[in-house]
This record gives structure tokens, C-alpha cells and sequence, in this order.
């Protein structure tokens, strides 16, 4: 687990660190624009910006929680942007606000990451072997949807609404386990 | 909409998310449904990260946790045959790319030269730095990867006009679903391309498949009552069959059901309601009603040239755009040149031109096309696009590729083209020509356009299989290159789109079946080519033999010399016979078969009983006889045997050197041959037997033509018929703004794409009627038009709004086809040869490519003479298997194609910076340079720049250039060996050197590869 705590004796190797960070940043910012190529691209932005500030960086504090809020300035800028471009009003502020805040605070933590990280493993083991290697192929060997919609005769739209049914029992799972830890926490 | 419908739409577009780019339209709903409730940000956003979750688990802990891991499957790249050839041979070049690019990202700036309408301009260095990081191999099992993945990807892979290239949608129509829903709601250009995309497959045309009888692409059915309810009540959505099944959640009833490849976006079903409710108004398809040209609009500017002008003016102004000022006088020129002949302008048609511009631009410019429409090159440039849409080749294709001599006709198009001949005649020669009243040669020639499909000479073909295949291939190139059909569909079936029924496809095939040809190869001689390369002519008949007055007076002359001597020896016969009877009884069976000692013909003759032998048989067992002088010792004999022998040898080889056009004939009227439909297009499953016709959608040919091909030739070149103009001008206007009104070229059913100017294509196909099909008309309207001599400046908020440049508020810029490039530096450099016509040129390509793809048989003629180098790429000699490979992007010329393609990858860059062609160019202009440039390095950069782009460099350009060329002079004089090597010669190698170096990099900028 590539997990982002670091140990403080060690100095942080910056690079390592947003080379973890990645593919959370762009959840992230998925999120806040709704749209991968915007958050391929605002990733980049984000990752330029942070190499940028690195001096800035206290090895102490929380990294992820810095790159987010890097991240949601640029996912700022650009909104101002493409509604000057597109001279229309986008949907108000408070809506990103709030989705900001409410993906900090579920995915925002490195603890709350690798209780999830957990519960995902042990959701995935309950998975049909055939249904959990498809979603391995997905998503951890990124094989593109194209592939495996053709490997399986099926169109896109079919495999990932197959993909999606899979991650919606994952993510129910996921919800559960961490539910009957805090549970089992509490007692 | 119901609680549960909106829970509806938000799955959907989780479902969507991560897995491909939302629409905006998904977008939009999204942030709304996200306002609207925010208890589903939480699973919004879980749905967000659960990729990278998944993505973050590795194969260590799944191990450790007991699961096991899965079943990977590797995906094996096809190894391609495009090998980057030649690209580490010039290392010296090589050498120099970096400073190409550096020079050419200076020129490139933002602030010289036009502003770049789309990435290519950069692109043109990016593969140079990067090659020596990424082998060659895997940029092109990157692009195939490319291929195979979601077109949203490739999109942000290859950005400009590769993403362009890309994202056009082979069948049309409009795969993704709306993403808005127009205010005013149209059938032919918002409802007609849903249900087409989404519900003809299965409820179109085609009555075998019409699942439970219902059709949807015809009112009567589609209201039709079916037992207390319709597929589509008018008015009333909640009603209709179709909407219920749309928004049923019951995976039985859903429509489109989900096993069927489609999908509605909510735009697109949101674009159905309304329609229904505004009472399901059916339209006819736009391009299947003969055109009009509409009133004018009403407008007054000076803008306004001709009636092209005023219907873009319209458009733009409804779009609240200003079309560009128009490009500066010496772009125009450039540009209208290249348009026009594929050629550059020379800088002293440029100076005239610019002066006349200042006086009087309208004056100036209809002076320049009129001049330039008379060049002999204007045809050249005209039959390029021609060529592709009669896939014109040098040889036959498939695994034996024989040559085949079909540059007569060639020739033909472009001496027609140069001539204006009207496009009505055009068609009806090329077609039908042999059908014409005492038709000429020439006449006859032109109908090798139906014979120019490939032709398959392998053993084991079966030749029946093989002329269906023919006849099919005339029938499909006929009606996407004339009527802009995708009739190959119902080859098999009905179509499943537009209203061709299955029969009539083989009504229209019956016009192109009675053709006395068997479908094999009937005439295979030695060798192909006049330099030898081991490739064989091979023909199918009918042919149009064309022998030269000299090689018709040597037949003469060799058939009285073979009569003659076959008298002298008809005089020895008796005694001849006696002793040729005693010869052959001294042989045994066994010695006879053997072919060593005999001919093949001599030796089965000799087996047969001599009453029984056919003449030839009988003539070749007495030459061979005469030949056999230790039998007859007979002095005379074995001379006259000999003579005969080598007249008849010469007889042949003329016969066989004479130049023989395979051409169009049909048999006669008590031969003809019948067609029969043929069952899913199986030449051995003949049905139903047709008489040739053409389809009932279309108007009827007229009661007194023939139905033969000139009857459906004339049919084509009806003035009411409402395809063959439109889709001829949509594929003119293609020429000189890079894209059709119509973008699908190449269908314009109903899956096609609806027109951008409607009004405009319409007036253009009817004032080509009227003009009498005057091409060189309509091409002096296009290129006088203000629309055409717009600047192609692109400002942020045009290309947002407008990226491929459909509504011309910019003058179009786009890459030079391969073969114009070539052309191009070809002229520049002064290399070129430009003679018109004639056998096709070998200029040169790689060792060895044409062995690899014919198994060591064919091998490339290489030359060295410039008459076959510096010929027009028109003229290089077309291999079906192997075609030049230096000219990407070109059609394969093995199907018809009407549409050009633009890509971008970085073999295109390498090979315009490495190609032998291109560094002889700059080698060659280099000598020019020097020779031609005036006395200083200034002068001489500043004459190889304006023979390239056009115009003077500024003064910025002009020093990056002398310091370019000064870095270069220092570089060389410290590598005067490799600088003699790369300018290839001895004398002032390093001034030379220097200079070559800045001519590539003259060639190579972004100006120069792009039409302005």
C-alpha cells in the first residue's frame, strides 16, 4: 500500500509524494469539474503548482490535505475561466464548496484512506472471481473500457454500466465494513 | 420529472463517470441533481475515487489477503509494416533536426507569421526531440493502442486536426446523442439522426428485419393503430408506445434494448417528447428532393462577391460572427495556386499580383484564376481527388499485384479536366463511353474508370466469385462517388437506413453485369515495366489495344515475313512430313512427357495421334522438327525453321509491348447476361432474377433512354436528379475549404451528415446545372467568393465556438496533401520536371520495400535519371500493395474514396525532415540559393523563404535565419568531411552545408507544409 504517511524520522521524498498523491488529486478534482479531461489537465496544473511551492511544504504537515486545497484554487481559476469563455453563469460556488468539503472529509485523511483501503480489500475477496477480475482489469491494470467491453462482445455503454453495477456493491460493501468497524470501535 | 426518474439520470451519469467524458448536457444535469439533493454528493463523490481506490491495491496484497489475482490479458500489439525507413540513414540530418526545431519554434511564435489555426504547426518538432527517447516501434503500438480505445482519449492524445481526423464519425449521424436541445425542433436535423442512429437498425427499410412489423422511418406505420395503441400518437407523448419504451425500467421493454449498441442521451429523448407532442411531423430526407435555389437573403454589404458570400453572411451574422478580414495578397495567390494546381506561385507572379492587388483586388484576383484555371496543371491538381474516388492504380493488388496499364486513362482526366470538359459528358463518357454512337478512342478509354477495381490472378480464386466481386465494386465506387450513397449495404439485405431495397441493388448491379469478362486474368505477359522490375503484365479483357503507326507497321511486316516463310515451308510439306514421321517414332513414351526435351504444346501434340492434333499443335511439332538438324541434316530446312521460329517470337513480343487498356463493353443483346439477386450477397445463392433499373426513391429514368449504363449515365446527369450535383459541388467546395458543406462526402443518406449552409449547397448544385456542369465556373465562383479570401487567423472565441471552421468565418488552413508537399519542394527547389502525362515514374523509395511485400518477387526499379525523380507525385507509379510511401495519408486507391484524411504522427514530421526527396529538395535549393539568391547570405535566405511561403521574411525572421545559418557556417567548418557528405558535393562544401541545413528548415516550416 503506497500509503502517504510518512515516518517523521525520514526526510520526504517530495517526488514520491506527488507521485502517490496523483491519482487521489484527480479524483479529486474529478469531482469538482465532472469532467476527466479537465481533471487530467488541472492534475497537471495542480502538480506543476505544488513542485512550484515545494520549498512551502512542511514535511510535518498533511501533504494530501495541501495538495487538495491547491487543487481547489486551481479548479477556481479555471471555472472563472470557462465561464468567461462560454459568457454564461455557472452553477454558484456554494455547490463546489460544498462537494469540496464533503470529499475532504471522506477521502481527505490518510487514516481514513487506509481504513477504506482495508474494507476495499476484503469487499473485493467477496466479489464473483469473475466480476472481481474485471474490475481489477479496470482499474488497477487500466485496461481501457474499449478492450474489455470487446473482450466480453459487449458495447461500452453496457460494460460500464457492468463496471458500475461492480463498483456500486464494492462501494455498499466499503460503507458497511467501515460502518461495522466504527462500530466494533465504539464498543 | 418524478423523485425516481432524477435518481434515474443521476445513476446513468455515475455510471458514465470514469469511464468516458460526460456530454455537457450530463454535466449541467449533474451539478443541478447535485444542488437539487445534496445527500448524493457523498456517493457522487465515492464514485469519484473509487478508481483510484481500486487503483492503489497491489498484487502483494491481494496475495495476502487470499485472493487471487486475475486472469491478465495481454494485449499483443500487431506488428505494423510502416517501418520508419531511412530515418537513421541521414545521420548528419539527423544531426540538424534539433536546430530545425529550435529555428522553427522561434518562427513559429505567436507573434510572426499567421496565428496557428490548429496544433499541426508545432507538432512538426515534437517527434524529432522525442525520437531518441521512444524507439519508432512503440509510437506505433501507440497508435494502434489509440485505435482501439475511447475516442475521448484519442481525442486528448492527438490534439488539432489529428483530433479532428478523428472524431468523424464514419457512418455520420450523430453516435454521441444531443447534447442540447435546440429551441426550434427540426425532423430532418434533430429527429431523423436519432431514430436513425438509435431505432432503423431494426424498426428502418428493411422488411427482414423489421422487429414486430413496426417501422419507424414512415408516418403512416409508424402512427399506424396497433390494437388500442400506437408506436406514436401525435401530440401525445405520454401515449405513444415509442416514449413509454424509451423510459421503461423494464430491461424486456426497454427501447433501445440494452444488448443493441445505442443508447439515448437525455437530450435525445427530450428532443423526442417534444416532437411528438408537437405532433410528430414527418419531413422527406433533404438530399432525396431535387434542389432549388432559394430566394437570396436579404442582405447588403460590400462583402458580398457573389451568392456564396451572401448565404455565409447570413449564417455568421445569425451567429453573431464577423467574418476575418481578407489574408494579404500574397497569401491568396499562394493559396489559389496551390488550390488550383498544386503548385507554388513564383516570386515574380507574386510581385505583379501584389501591385494589381493594391489597384484593384476583385480585378486582380479574376485575372489570376482565369490565368492559372488555363495552366496544364490545373487538371493535374484537379484528377488527384478524381483518382482516389476511381481508385486508379499501376497495378492490380492482391498477392500477385500484376501491372496493368491504365495511365491512358489518367491521362484522359486530366486532359478533360484542362479542357472543361462539362461534368454531364464527364460522367456519361466515363461511364458509358463505349455505349456512345461511332465512340472514339478516346471516348473508350475513359470507361477504364469502371475496370480500374483491383483484379485477382491468384490460382485460387474462383473466377465467377471474383467478377461478382467486380461488379460490386463498380456499383459501390458508381454510387458513393455519384450519388453519395452508401449502397454496398444492401449488397445483403435492404438497407438498414436509407430506402434501398435489397432488388434494387441488383437492378442497379444488372447495369454493370454484362460486361464479356470472366472474372480471371486472361493475359499475363513478362515483364511489367520497361526497366525490368520482375513484375508481370497482367489484363483482363475487354481491352482497347493501342499500338504506336511504328509498332503497327513491325506487326505488318512480321505477319507477311511469318506467311511467307510458313509458304516455303508449306511447299516442303511431303518431305517434311516423311522424315518428321520417322523422327518421332524413335521416342519413347516416357521420353516424350518429358518437358526438358519437349514444349509443352509439342510434347502433348506428340502423344495424340497426328489426325487428331490441332492446328497449333501441328505448327509447333514442325518448328520444333525443323530446329532438329542432327535428324534431317537438312541445311535449308533448319534456316527456315529458324526464321519462322524468331518471326513468330517477335510477333509476339510486339504484340505483347503494345500498350493494352482494360475498358468497358457490354455483350450483345441476345447475350446478355442475366442478374439475379444474389442471397446475402453470395455468388452461389442466386434468388430472384431483375432487369437492371434504378431506385424508386429516386426519379425514374426517362422511357426513352436504354437501360444500359448510357441510359443510367444520362439518369445521373439528370438536371432533376437530386443527388450528383450537390454531391459533386459538396466534394469541390471540400477542395478549397478542406471540408464539405456536407462533411460526409461519401453519404449523403440519412445517416449522413445534414449540411451546414443548406441554402448555400443547394444554390451551388443548382447553378452547376445550370451553368451546363461548368466545373471551372463553380471554381471561379468559389475562389472569387469573400468567403474564400478570408485570412485564416483564428481568434480563442472562434475556435471555441467553431473548431472545425464549418461555418467559414476564417479562410481554411490545413496540411498540403502528401502528394502536393512533395510537388511543392519538388518546385522550390527547381528539381521538378513538368512534363504532363505519359507511363507512370519510379522516384525513389526505400531499398527493398516492394521484395518485402511481394516475397522477394518484385523488385523497385531504382533510377537515376531525373526525368523519372522530379515527375509530379501524380505520375509516381501506383503498387496497390505498396504504395509510396512517402505520401501518408493518401488514399490505399484499392476502394473508392472520396473524402481526404488529415492525421498527424511523427513518421509525417521524419519524413519531410529525412526522406531522400525532401533532402535532394533541400540540397538543390541550397544550390539555387547560391546560384540564384544574389551574393550574401541575407539575400539568399530571404529568396528561399518567399519561393517557400510566399512572402519576405520580417525582420525577425530574417535574423533568426542568419544567425541559424551563421551557427550552422561554424559547425560545418569544424566537420568539413560529413559537411561535404550531407551537401553531397566537394565544392564549397561548407557554405553549401549551411546552406542546405537552413533550406530544411525553410521546407519544413509550418508556412510552407500549410495551405494559408
Amino acid at each position: 500500500m503506497n500509503s502517504l504517511k510518512q515516518s517523521s524520522d525520514s526526510s520526504p521524498d517530495f517526488e514520491a509524494l506527488m507521485t502517490a498523491i496523483r491519482p487521489r488529486l484527480r479524483a479529486f478534482l474529478l469531482s469538482l469539474t465532472g469532467s476527466e479531461a479537465a481533471a487530467e489537465d488541472l492534475t497537471q496544473d495542480t502538480s506543476v503548482v505544488l513542485w512550484e511551492k515545494r520549498e512551502k511544504y512542511d514535511p510535518e504537515g498533511d501533504f494530501r490535505a495541501w495538495a487538495f486545497r491547491i487543487g481547489f484554487f486551481q479548479v477556481q481559476n479555471y471555472r472563472r475561466k470557462l465561464a468567461r469563455q462560454q459568457n454564461r453563469e455557472l452553477p454558484g460556488d456554494d455547490l463546489f464548496e460544498e462537494i469540496a468539503d464533503q470529499v475532504t472529509e471522506r477521502h481527505g485523511s490518510d487514516d481514513e484512506d487506509l481504513r477504506r483501503h482495508a474494507a476495499m480489500i476484503t469487499c473485493l475477496g467477496k466479489l464473483k472471481e469473475d466480476h472481481r477480475d474485471l474490475v481489477l482489469n479496470r482499474y488497477q491494470e487500466e485496461r481501457s473500457l474499449a478492450h474489455l467491453a470487446s473482450d466480453e462482445g459487449i458495447n461500452r455503454n453496457a460494460m460500464a454500466q457492468k463496471l458500475f453495477r461492480l463498483k456500486r456493491t464494492l462501494l455498499t460493501c466499503v460503507e458497511k465494513q467501515l460502518s461495522m468497524g466504527n462500530r466494533d470501535k465504539s464498543l | 420529472m418524478s423523485h425516481d426518474e432524477q435518481e434515474e439520470e443521476f445513476q446513468a451519469i455515475l455510471a458514465a463517470l470514469g469511464e468516458r467524458e460526460l456530454t455537457d448536457w450530463e454535466r449541467e444535469r449533474l451539478w443541478e441533481l447535485l444542488e437539487e439533493n445534496p445527500e448524493r454528493i457523498a456517493s457522487f463523490s465515492d464514485h469519484c475515487f473509487v478508481g483510484a481506490e481500486l487503483g492503489a491495491i497491489t498484487d502483494h496484497e491481494l496475495l495476502e489477503a487470499g485472493i487471487e489475482l486475475p486472469i491478465r490479458n495481454v494485449v499483443t500489439m500487431p506488428s505494423s509494416h510502416s517501418s520508419p525507413a531511412a530515418l537513421p540513414k541521414w545521420r548528419y540530418v539527423a544531426a540538424t533536426v534539433a536546430l530545425v526545431a529550435a529555428i522553427v519554434i522561434f518562427l513559429v511564435g505567436p507573434s510572426s507569421g499567421p496565428v496557428a489555426s490548429d496544433a499541426t504547426d508545432l507538432v512538426i518538432v515534437k517527434p524529432a526531440l522525442e525520437f531518441d527517447a521512444q524507439p519508432a516501434e512503440a509510437m506505433v503500438a501507440r497508435q494502434a493502442n489509440l485505435s482501439l480505445d475511447d475516442p475521448n482519449d484519442e481525442a486528448v492524445a492527438l490534439s488539432g486536426s489529428a483530433a479532428l481526423a478523428n472524431s468523424r464519425n464514419p457512418r455520420g449521424g450523430k453516435p454521441e446523442g444531443a447534447a442540447t436541445v435546440p429551441g426550434q425542433i427540426s425532423f430532418n436535423h434533430h429527429v431523423r439522426p436519432i431514430l436513425s442512429e438509435n431505432c432503423f437498425f431494426c424498426h428502418g427499410p428493411d422488411e427482414k428485419t423489421q422487429e414486430a412489423g413496426l417501422r419507424l422511418d414512415k408516418v403512416e406505420a409508424a402512427t399506424a393503430d396497433l390494437g388500442g395503441y400506437a408506436a406514436i400518437v401525435p401530440g401525445n407523448a405520454e401515449k405513444s408506445e415509442v416514449w413509454l419504451r424509451i423510459l421503461s425500467d423494464d430491461p424486456d421493454e426497454l427501447m433501445p434494448p440494452a444488448d443493441s449498441h445505442r443508447e439515448l442521451s437525455p437530450a435525445d429523448r427530450e428532443i423526442l417528447r417534444r416532437w411528438i407532442n408537437d405532433g410528430a411531423q414527418y419531413d422527406p430526407h433533404w438530399a432525396f428532393m431535387t434542389p432549388e435555389k432559394t430566394e437570396l437573403p436579404a442582405l447588403d454589404s460590400d462583402w458580398i462577391k457573389n451568392p456564396i458570400d451572401t448565404f455565409i453572411l447570413e449564417r455568421l451574422t445569425s451567429e453573431n460572427l464577423v467574418p476575418n478580414s481578407p489574408a494579404s495578397a500574397r497569401t491568396l495567390l499562394r493559396r489559389i495556386s496551390l488550390d488550383l494546381t498544386g503548385l507554388p506561385p513564383l516570386p515574380v507572379d507574386l510581385a505583379a499580383f501584389e501591385k494589381q492587388y493594391d489597384d484593384d483586388p476583385d480585378k486582380a484576383i479574376s485575372d489570376a484564376v482565369t490565368r492559372i484555371l488555363a495552366s496544364p496543371h490545373f487538371g493535374e491538381r484537379m484528377a488527384l481527388a478524381w483518382l482516389d474516388a476511381a481508385r486508379y492504380g499501376d497495378s492490380n493488388g492482391f498477392q500477385q499485384d500484376g501491372n496493368r496499364h491504365q495511365w491512358p486513362w489518367r491521362d484522359w482526366v486530366v486532359k478533360a479536366y484542362n479542357e472543361n470538359m462539362p461534368f454531364d459528358q464527364f460522367t456519361i463518357e466515363q461511364i458509358a463511353g463505349d455505349l456512345l454512337e461511332n465512340p472514339r478512342d478516346d471516348q473508350i478509354i475513359a470507361t477504364a474508370f469502371n475496370r480500374n477495381h483491383m483484379l485477382n490472378g491468384e490460382g485460387g480464386a474462383i473466377k465467377e466469385e471474383q467478377r461478382i466481386n467486380y461488379v460490386i465494386d463498380r456499383v459501390d465506387t458508381t454510387a458513393t462517388t455519384w450519388l453519395g450513397l452508401t449502397m454496398a449495404c444492401a449488397q445483403c439485405h435492404t438497407h438498414k437506413y436509407d430506402p434501398i431495397q435489397h432488388e434494387e441493388y441488383y437492378q442497379f448491379f444488372a447495369f454493370f453485369n454484362n460486361v464479356p469478362e470472366t472474372g480471371g486474368v486472361d493475359m499475363r505477359s513478362g515483364s511489367g515495366c520497361a526497366f525490368g522490375s520482375g513484375a508481370t503484365v497482367q489484363l483482363s479483357r475487354p481491352l482497347l489495344t493501342m499500338p504506336t503507326e511504328a509498332q503497327t507497321a513491325e506487326q505488318e511486316r512480321l505477319k507477311v515475313e511469318v506467311k511467307r516463310l510458313e509458304g516455303e515451308i508449306k511447299k516442303q510439306t511431303p518431305a517434311i512430313d516423311e522424315k518428321r514421321r520417322e523422327w518421332e517414332k524413335t521416342y519413347t513414351l516416357a521420353e516424350l512427357v518429358d518437358r526438358t526435351r519437349f514444349p509443352g504444346n509439342v510434347s502433348s501434340g506428340l502423344r495424340t495421334e497426328e489426325e487428331k492434333r490441332n492446328a497449333r499443335q501441328k505448327q509447333e511439332i514442325v518448328d520444333h522438327y525443323l530446329a532438329q538438324f542432327d535428324h534431317h541434316q537438312n541445311e535449308e530446312w533448319k534456316q527456315i525453321g529458324a526464321s519462322v521460329k524468331k518471326a513468330r517470337t517477335d510477333l509476339r513480343k510486339i504484340g505483347e509491348s503494345i500498350l493494352q487498356v482494360m475498358v468497358m463493353a457490354d455483350n450483345p443483346p441476345d447475350k446478355m447476361r442475366e442478374t439475379f439477386i444474389l442471397e446475402r450477397g453470395d455468388y452461389q445463392q442466386p434468388t430472384e432474377k431483375v432487369s437492371a433499373g434504378t431506385p424508386a426513391f429516386l426519379p425514374a429514368m426517362k422511357p426513352d433512354t436504354p437501360r444500359n449504363r448510357l441510359g443510367l449515365a444520362k439518369w445521373l446527369v439528370d438536371p432533376a436528379h437530386p443527388l450528383t450535383a450537390r454531391v459533386t459541388v459538396n466534394r469541390i467546395w471540400q477542395q478549397f475549404f478542406g471540408i464539405g458543406i456536407v462533411k460526409t462526402a461519401e453519404d449523403f443518406g440519412v445517416q449522413g451528415e445534414l449540411p451546414v449552409h443548406p441554402g448555400l449547397l443547394d444554390w451551388l448544385a443548382v447553378e452547376f446545372v445550370e451553368s451546363g456542369w461548368d466545373v471551372k465556373h463553380l471554381i471561379s465562383l468559389i475562389v472569387s467568393s469573400s468567403a474564400y479570401r478570408q485570412d485564416s487567423k483564428i481568434t480563442p472565441k472562434k475556435k471555441e465556438l467553431d473548431p472545425e471552421n464549418r461555418l467559414v468565418a476564417r479562410g481554411a488552413r490545413y496540411r498540403l496533401p502528401a502528394m502536393v508537399l512533395r510537388d511543392q519542394a519538388l518546385a522550390v527547389s527547381g528539381l521538378i520536371i513538368e512534363d504532363i502525362g505519359g507511363e507512370p515514374v519510379y522516384p525513389h523509395q526505400p531499398e527493398g520495400l516492394w521484395k518485402d511485400f511481394s516475397f522477394g518477387k518484385i523488385s523497385y526499379p531504382h533510377q537515376t535519371d531525373p526525368a523519372q525523380l522530379h515527375r509530379r507525385s501524380l505520375y509516381s507509379f501506383w503498387r496497390r500493395t505498396s504504395s509510396p510511401p512517402n505520401l501518408f495519408d493518401s488514399s490505399n486507391r484499392q476502394v473508392c474514396m472520396v473524402k481526404s484524411s488529415i492525421t498527424n504522427t511523427p513518421l509525417h514530421a521524419l519524413t519531410l525532415l529525412n526522406d531522400i526527396t525532401y533532402v535532394e529538395a533541400a540540397r538543390a535549393l541550397a544550390g539555387r540559393m547560391k546560384k540564384e539568391g544574389g551574393s550574401t547570405p541575407g539575400t539568399q535566405l530571404r529568396f528561399a523563404f518567399e519561393l517557400a511561403t510566399g512572402r519576405l521574411p520580417d525582420e525577425r525572421e530574417k535574423e533568426l535565419l542568419l544567425n541559424g545559418y551563421a551557427r550552422s557556417l561554424n559547425e560545418f567548418a569544424s566537420f568539413k568531411p560529413e559537411a561535404s557528405t550531407y551537401a553531397a558535393t566537394e565544392k564549397d562544401a561548407v557554405e553549401l552545408a549551411a546552406l542546405t541545413r537552413m533550406a530544411q528548415v525553410i521546407l519544413n516550416l509550418d508556412e510552407t507544409l500549410n495551405r494559408p
